[in-house]
Parts: C-alpha cells; sequence; structure tokens
C-alpha cells in the first residue's frame, strides 16, 4: 500500500483528483470531520422528526400525526428508543468529538494531518455503516428496536418480550461499530495530539478544546470496553439463545446495568467535554480576553474525567443495589458538580471585564453556560438518591437530562459551526439569520422542557404511549402542559430551516473572508480559509500560549500563537 | 494562625470521618421498597466488580504513563536545549 | 528512533518534519490494548456476578474444564510471548532479519499450535454436551475463551503480516513494536482468564 498522498504532491495533483477520492474515499482530516459533521446533521433532523411524531402522540393521543400518520404503541417505543440512541450516539458523538476533533486538531496543534490518516478514514466508514444499518433495523420486519437506547434485559434479550426480532440485534450491532469507530477515532486524536505537535506547541499551550477531546477520548476508551463486553452477550442472548441476562437460567438482568451504565455515565462526561471546550475558545475570543485560570481549567476537567468513572450506579438507585453503594455514588455524583461549576466559574470570570461582541457564536456559547446550568442543578435532585426515588423515570428525568444534552449536542454544535464556519467554508454564515436562529431555538427549548418539570415533578412518567389509561396523570393542567412542549418543539423544528437555509446559502453565497475573520490566536486561523490539503504552507511554530487577547503596550488587542514577538 | 488552621483541619477530618463512619451503618429505610439486594453473595460480587471496574482504568492509565515516562527518558535529547517542556505532557 | 539495519526508520511523510519522541503506533496500539483489558474486565466481571448467583459452580451435570491440558496449552502460549520477546531483540540488532525471522515464525507457529489445541478441546468438549445454551457455564466459558480465540488470530495475521513485511525489509522498527505489543496483549491475558475460567 503506498504511504498516503502528502502535502506537496498534493499541490500538483489536486486538481486532478476525482469527486469520489476528495470527498468520498478522502483521508484529509478535514474532510473527514466534515463526513462526520455532515452525517451528524443527516441524523439530527431524523432525531428531530422522530421527537416530533412522538410528541404528536403525548400531546394529541390517538390522533392522526400529519407527515407520518396514525402511531401505534409499537411505533411509539421504536421512535422514543432510536429517537434517544441517535441523539447521542449518532449526533452527540459524531458531531462534535469526531468531527470537531477531526477538523480541529491538526489544525490547531499547528499539523498537516492526523498521524494515522487511513484508519481515521475506516473510523469514518464504519461509522456510516453503522448508521446505515441503524436506519435499515427501522424498516426491518417487526419494526425498529422499542426497548429504549438503555436497552434494559430482559425486555432487549428476548423477541418473545421486545417483539423486535431483526430491530433488536440489528440495533444492538449498529451501536458497537459506532463504539468500534469512536475507538479508532480516540486513538488517533490522543496519538495525534501527543505526537504531532507544531514546535513549541507545549502542553501548557495547547488549546483548551483539543485537550478536552483528548481528555474525552481517553474517558471514553476506558469506559466503552464493558459496555462492549455486555452488549456481545445481549447479542448472544438475542441471536444464540445464551441467557446472560435471564434470571430464570440463573442470569442476572441487573448486570446489563452494571456494565450498560459504567459506560453511560462517563459518556456523558465524554460529550460534555468538547462542549466546553468549544465554550472555552469562543468565549475567550468574543469577550477579548484571556481564558481566566487555563490551568484550572484544564485540571477541573480531569478532575471531571476521573470521577466520572464513579458516578454511573446513581442511574440504579431504584434497581435494588446495595444501599451503602447507592449513598457512596451519592456523595461522588454530588462532587463531581464542583469541577463543573469551577468551570463555569471561570468562564464568568472570563467574561468579566472583557469587552463583549454579542455575534452569535458568543450567543450560543453564553446560552450554553446558561442551559447547561440549569441542567447541573436540577441534576443534584437526581444525584440524590434519597429525591431521586420519587423523581426516578419520570419526566422530571427527561427535562433534566435534555437540559444537559441540548445544550451540549445542539447548542455548542451551532456554536462551533457558527464560530469555525470561515474556517471551513471560507464563507461568512448571515448574522441576521443567525440571531433569529438562535433567538427561536433557545425560546423554544426552555418552552418545550420546563413544562415537563412540571409534569414529572406531578408524577408523569416516561415512555408510556398514552396517559388516557392513567387518568391521574391526564388531568387537564398535565395535558396542557404536553400541548405547550409539543408546540414548542414543533416551533424549535421550524427555526431550524432558518439555520439550514443559512448554511447551505453561505456555503456558496456567502461573504467571502479571509484567514482569521474573528481575530483569533489559535493557529487554525493561521491557515487559509479554507485550509488546503496540508493545511499550511509553511509548517508554524508557536510562541505562546493561545489565549493572548488584550495583551497591553501592543497595538493590536490579539496575539496569534505562531507570530514571532 | 497555624493552630486555628490545624485545629480547623482537625475538625473538619473529624466531621469527614463521622460522615464516612455513619455511611457504613446506614440502613435500609422501612419505606424503601427496594433498597436491598435478595442476594449477599451477589451483592458481594457486585461490589467487588464496581471497584475492580472503577480502579483499573486509572491502573491503565498509570501504566501508559510510565511507559510514557520511560519512552521519553530513552529517546531524551543528547544535547541542546530543545523542546524541554514536553516532559510535562500526560 | 533506534538504528537498526533490519528495519527501516518510520517512514517520513508530508515533508513535514515531525520528530515524536514517542513511538506512534506503539503509543496507539497500547491505547487499544487499555480499551480492550477494559473489555475483558467487563467479561470477567459478568463472570464472577453470574457465578454467584449459581447454587453450585460448575453446576452439577456440567462436563469439567481440561485443568492441566489447558496449563500445559498456556505453556505453548507464554512460550510463543518468550520467542516473540526474543524476535524483537534480534531485530533491534544489526544483521539480525534472518534471526528475527526465524524467531517470528517460531512464535506464530506456537500461538497457532496453541489455537489449534483449544479448538481440539472445544471439541471435545462440544462432544461432552457443554454448549453455549447448556448453561450459563457453558455459555460464560465459550464466550470467554472464545473471544480470547478471536483475538489471537486476529493477532496472528497481523503477526504474519509483520513477517512479510519483515522479509521484504519495508516493516518499521515502530510497526514491529506496535504488532508485538498486540501479541503481548493476548499472551499476558490468558493466564488470568485460565485462572478465573478454569481454576475458580
Amino acid at each position: 500500500m503506498s504511504l498516503p498522498a502528502t502535502a506537496h504532491d498534493v499541490g500538483l495533483s489536486h486538481e486532478a483528483r476525482s469527486f469520489w477520492s476528495r470527498y468520498v474515499f478522502s483521508t484529509d482530516h478535514k474532510v473527514i470531520g466534515l463526513q462526520y459533521m455532515f452525517t451528524g446533521m443527516v441524523m439530527a433532523l431524523i432525531g428531530g422528526f422522530m421527537a416530533y411524531v412522538f410528541r404528536m402522540q403525548l400531546a394529541f393521543p390517538d390522533q392522526v400525526v400529519p407527515l407520518y400518520g396514525l402511531v401505534t404503541a409499537r411505533e411509539y417505543n421504536a421512535l422514543v428508543t432510536n429517537h434517544g440512541s441517535i441523539m447521542i450516539f449518532w449526533v452527540a458523538m459524531p458531531v462534535l468529538i469526531a468531527g470537531l476533533g477531526n477538523f480541529l486538531i491538526p489544525l490547531m496543534i499547528g499539523c498537516d494531518d492526523m498521524v494515522f490518516p487511513r484508519l481515521n478514514r475506516l473510523s469514518y466508514q464504519i461509522f456510516f455503516v453503522s448508521a446505515v444499518i441503524l436506519l435499515l433495523s427501522l424498516a426491518a420486519p417487526g419494526g425498529g428496536f422499542g426497548g429504549a437506547w438503555t436497552a434494559y434485559p430482559p425486555l432487549s434479550a428476548s423477541a418473545q418480550y421486545n417483539h423486535t426480532p431483526w430491530g433488536a440485534p440489528l440495533w444492538l450491532l449498529a451501536v458497537a461499530l459506532e463504539f468500534v469507530a469512536f475507538l479508532l477515532g480516540g486513538i488517533n486524536f490522543t496519538v495525534t495530539v501527543m505526537n504531532a505537535r507544531a514546535p513549541g506547541m507545549t502542553a501548557m499551550r495547547i488549546p483548551i478544546v483539543v485537550w478536552m477531546i483528548v481528555i474525552a477520548s481517553l474517558v471514553f476508551m476506558a469506559s466503552v470496553g464493558p459496555l462492549v463486553a455486555g452488549a456481545v452477550m445481549l447479542l448472544l442472548d438475542q441471536v444464540v439463545g445464551t441467557r446472560f441476562y435471564d434470571p430464570k437460567a440463573g442470569g442476572d438482568p441487573l448486570l446489563w446495568q452494571h456494565l450498560f451504565w459504567f459506560f453511560g455515565h462517563p459518556e456523558v462526561y465524554v460529550v460534555l467535554l468538547p462542549a466546553t471546550g468549544v465554550v472555552a475558545e469562543i468565549i475567550t475570543v468574543f469577550a477579548r480576553k484571556k481564558l481566566f485560570a487555563y490551568k484550572t481549567i484544564l485540571g477541573t476537567s480531569i478532575a471531571t474525567g476521573i470521577i466520572s468513572f464513579f458516578v454511573w450506579a446513581h442511574h440504579q438507585f431504584v434497581a435494588g443495589i446495595d444501599p451503602r453503594m447507592a449513598h457512596l455514588f451519592t456523595i461522588t455524583t454530588l462532587l463531581i458538580s464542583i469541577p463543573l461549576a469551577e468551570m463555569m466559574f471561570a468562564f464568568i470570570a472570563t467574561l468579566y471585564g472583557g469587552s463583549i461582541e454579542l455575534a452569535t457564536p458568543m450567543l450560543w456559547a453564553l446560552a450554553f453556560i446558561a442551559e447547561f446550568l440549569i441542567g447541573g442543578v436540577t441534576g443534584i435532585f437526581l444525584g440524590a438518591n434519597a429525591t431521586d426515588i420519587y423523581f426516578h423515570d419520570t419526566y422530571f428525568v427527561v427535562a433534566h437530562f435534555h437540559y444537559t444534552f441540548f445544550p451540549i449536542a445542539i447548542i455548542a454544535t451551532f456554536a462551533a459551526i457558527t464560530y469555525w464556519f470561515p474556517k471551513m467554508f471560507g464563507r461568512r454564515l448571515n448574522e441576521t439569520l443567525g440571531q433569529w436562529h438562535f433567538w427561536g431555538t433557545i425560546v423554544s427549548f426552555n418552552a418545550i422542557f420546563i413544562p415537563l418539570f412540571l409534569t414529572g415533578a406531578a408524577g408523569q412518567h416516561r415512555r408510556i404511549y398514552s396517559y388516557e389509561s392513567f387518568p391521574q396523570l391526564s388531568t387537564p393542567w398535565l395535558n396542557q402542559l404536553a400541548v405547550l412542549a409539543t408546540v414548542a418543539l414543533i416551533v424549535l423544528l421550524i427555526f431550524q430551516v432558518i439555520f439550514l437555509a443559512n448554511f447551505f446559502w453561505s456555503m456558496r453565497r456567502g461573504e467571502p473572508v479571509g484567514a482569521n475573520p474573528w481575530n483569533a490566536n489559535t493557529l487554525e486561523w493561521s491557515a487559509p480559509s479554507p485550509p488546503p490539503h496540508g493545511n499550511f504552507a509553511t509548517m508554524p511554530t508557536v510562541y505562546r500560549g493561545p489565549y493572548e487577547y488584550g495583551v497591553p503596550d501592543r497595538e493590536l488587542d490579539y496575539w496569534p500563537q505562531h507570530v514571532p514577538s | 494562625m497555624s493552630g486555628g488552621g490545624w485545629r480547623r483541619r482537625r475538625v473538619g477530618s473529624l466531621v469527614v470521618a463521622t460522615g464516612l463512619a455513619m455511611l457504613g451503618a446506614s440502613a435500609t429505610a422501612v419505606a424503601c421498597p427496594v433498597c436491598f439486594v435478595a442476594d449477599e453473595r451477589a451483592r458481594q460480587s457486585f461490589l467487588a466488580t464496581a471497584v475492580g471496574l472503577s480502579a483499573l482504568p486509572f491502573l491503565l492509565f498509570a501504566g501508559i504513563a510510565y511507559w510514557l515516562r520511560r519512552e521519553l527518558a530513552r529517546t531524551a535529547p543528547r544535547a541542546g536545549p530543545a523542546a524541554d517542556d514536553d516532559a510535562s505532557v500526560r | 528512533m533506534r538504528s537498526s539495519a533490519v528495519l527501516t526508520a518510520a517512514p517520513a511523510r508530508s515533508g513535514i518534519a515531525r520528530a515524536p519522541r514517542i513511538r506512534t503506533a506503539v503509543l496507539g496500539m497500547l491505547i487499544f490494548v487499555g480499551a480492550e483489558v477494559m473489555f475483558f474486565a467487563g467479561l470477567v466481571s459478568a463472570f464472577v456476578i453470574a457465578r454467584s448467583h449459581a447454587l453450585g459452580w460448575p453446576p452439577p451435570g456440567q462436563p469439567r474444564l481440561p485443568i492441566a491440558a489447558t496449563a500445559l496449552n498456556t505453556l505453548v502460549l507464554l512460550a510463543s510471548g518468550g520467542v516473540l520477546l526474543s524476535a524483537g531483540r534480534a531485530a533491534a540488532t544489526a544483521f539480525g532479519r534472518r534471526r528475527a525471522l526465524r524467531r517470528l515464525t517460531a512464535a506464530v507457529t506456537l500461538g497457532a499450535l496453541f489455537v489449534a489445541i483449544q479448538g481440539v478441546e472445544w471439541a471435545r468438549l462440544l462432544a461432552f454436551g457443554l454448549t453455549m445454551r447448556s448453561s450459563q457455564y457453558g455459555s460464560f466459558f465459550y464466550l470467554i475463551v472464545g473471544v480470547h480465540a478471536a483475538h489471537a488470530v486476529a493477532a496472528i495475521a497481523a503477526l504474519l503480516h509483520a513477517r512479510t513485511r519483515l522479509a521484504l525489509g519495508t516493516l518499521s522498527a515502530d510497526a514491529f513494536a506496535a504488532v508485538r505489543v498486540l501479541w503481548y496483549f493476548v499472551v499476558g491475558v490468558w493466564p488470568a482468564l485460565y485462572v478465573v475460567v478454569y481454576l475458580a
């Protein structure tokens, strides 16, 4: 096999390469990053449409949903399950870690590509296959898997219970392939950052978002093994007929929760850390101020990564675990809010006294802090085992984790896309449309999930197809809240049309920009927009940290990392 | 000053120790229908594997960090002041 | 990079001077092995928990595992790891390619012998009625040992690929070290699995 194309010969052969080798089978980290991002965007639209369908069923039970039709109970389960799986595994992970990681890491550390470019391409190809398998599973005989994204056995373990003889194994296969893809990607990220940095890019000069993606990758790789082990056992239960999770045959359904949540909770921080990294990059640029306490933020993200291995059993407070263990996990769960709170305080301190410019990326970054705080604060009630026993599996939980995941997967992603769009495509997004999209999304997002806190506190359980069979849970007040949430969701989805229009219009017709439209310091802004294959004409040398804004006695208020003093 | 700090620390560690001791003595609430494990041996094995699984990643990280140290020592530049900050890489 | 007459230096890519002080492929492989260790730890945890539910272990009426034969087989695998270690040493010396090739072949042969003996044992156990579905005991045995065997086969394939490239003279020291790490993992995890599955 020949070595990957080099930066030098690309200059000669770039034009000669076909569409397929340039955009589909490319080993260029930027193309792969964008592939991940576009795949994630398509999956987000699919996941959003699923949310629309099942929210319509909840607000207007047993009526025909426009653009879909009548929702059966089994379809409802499949929709809820796949909405959750898609949004976490096929939207948050690919866009935030794989997409941004691929696009940003080599550019930000001053390098021409990943250290394993072909492994990188393989990673995207496996991911793409996993997405296709997941979508195919929805059309399989018996319908898509409907056992919730957590796939608890015995429901998930046997077609006798879940009635999806094809949907369940295909879903599991898709998830497993997706993990393999991210394992390859994560190895690539870590090794690239350790081994391929530009001269002078010492550990304390690496932009915080790169650090966070690396820490997230390490947490992912250290936590995913037990889940893959559990998934192999579940797949054998479904396909071969073993009974690992069947208590009748000496198995244990709790075992799955044990292995699943060992991965499942670190996973939350795996997607959270890159999102906070994005926010850190953006607020320094738009506050024109040095990032407050770089080392503290780095330390808190490492601490978050470490503690994230000790919190997972808080998902099992009502599953029948040892009460002493529950107490310990309550303490660790409350502890993990300390480094995160510290990180948020560091962000606010960065803003303090800065000359803040409320451009669209900055609005998204600030919204991330505000909305994520709501998610964090409501999490305290769920992390404490005493209150969790009441709130468990209610819409309060749903609202809580949407207040964490929506800021992570949607708000931070929009922040990142609006901020790095000029670098990705060499053109600027329309600012007016961006602001309209921002306010429409944020207001309607809150209007969806604040009502759900109330219905959850009133006792409405999640994963119920229709509350009409539960008179105490379908009071007029609760029904009105459900309708409010659903209408807000439709508004939110409509506002995404503005984004898509803005995105694709600006990609071709937007105002062209130079290399550094935001006057930012990090290395990616020293490359042309969009950067060519190989990224930099001459490889940069780094002279200082990434956040030297508003340095006194300097003419410019920024001081790029690659400019000699 | 230092005496006060010492006393505060002692009081602090006393509070933490009492808290941990109370944890050990915590009993199942009578009203809690799910706060028990039917099988004592299973409870112990869950506990043991939880401890093991949680500790293992850190052993692995420590192992890789140790290997990195050795690797960096092996390839340490013989002369010249270049890139000595790299040793602080995790 | 170590100077060596046998192995090529890491290929220079892109015309950009990268001077990594850490061997890239080895680091990547070590992280991968870390994830694999967690995977096996997950399987062992499941095994420990399932065993604690059982009234007797091994369950009555199920065939016993061949403890002594597998202990010998474990020695075969450990020998394979030792031979590979010396193959790595030989490759690091000048003019050691032929010796390295011979030792690599020996290591692969011993590894393949291990897999073959395991296969024979499986066939006998299946004949005795221990199957994937016969009990938790059987399920876990075939799961854990089977997963290890799959890793062994994949690692043997990687070693054979490395052998071809070593013979051609296109194997980099970094890549060879990474493949060796993978095989050391397969060798090193086996005694632990043997103790857990066969002895406990």
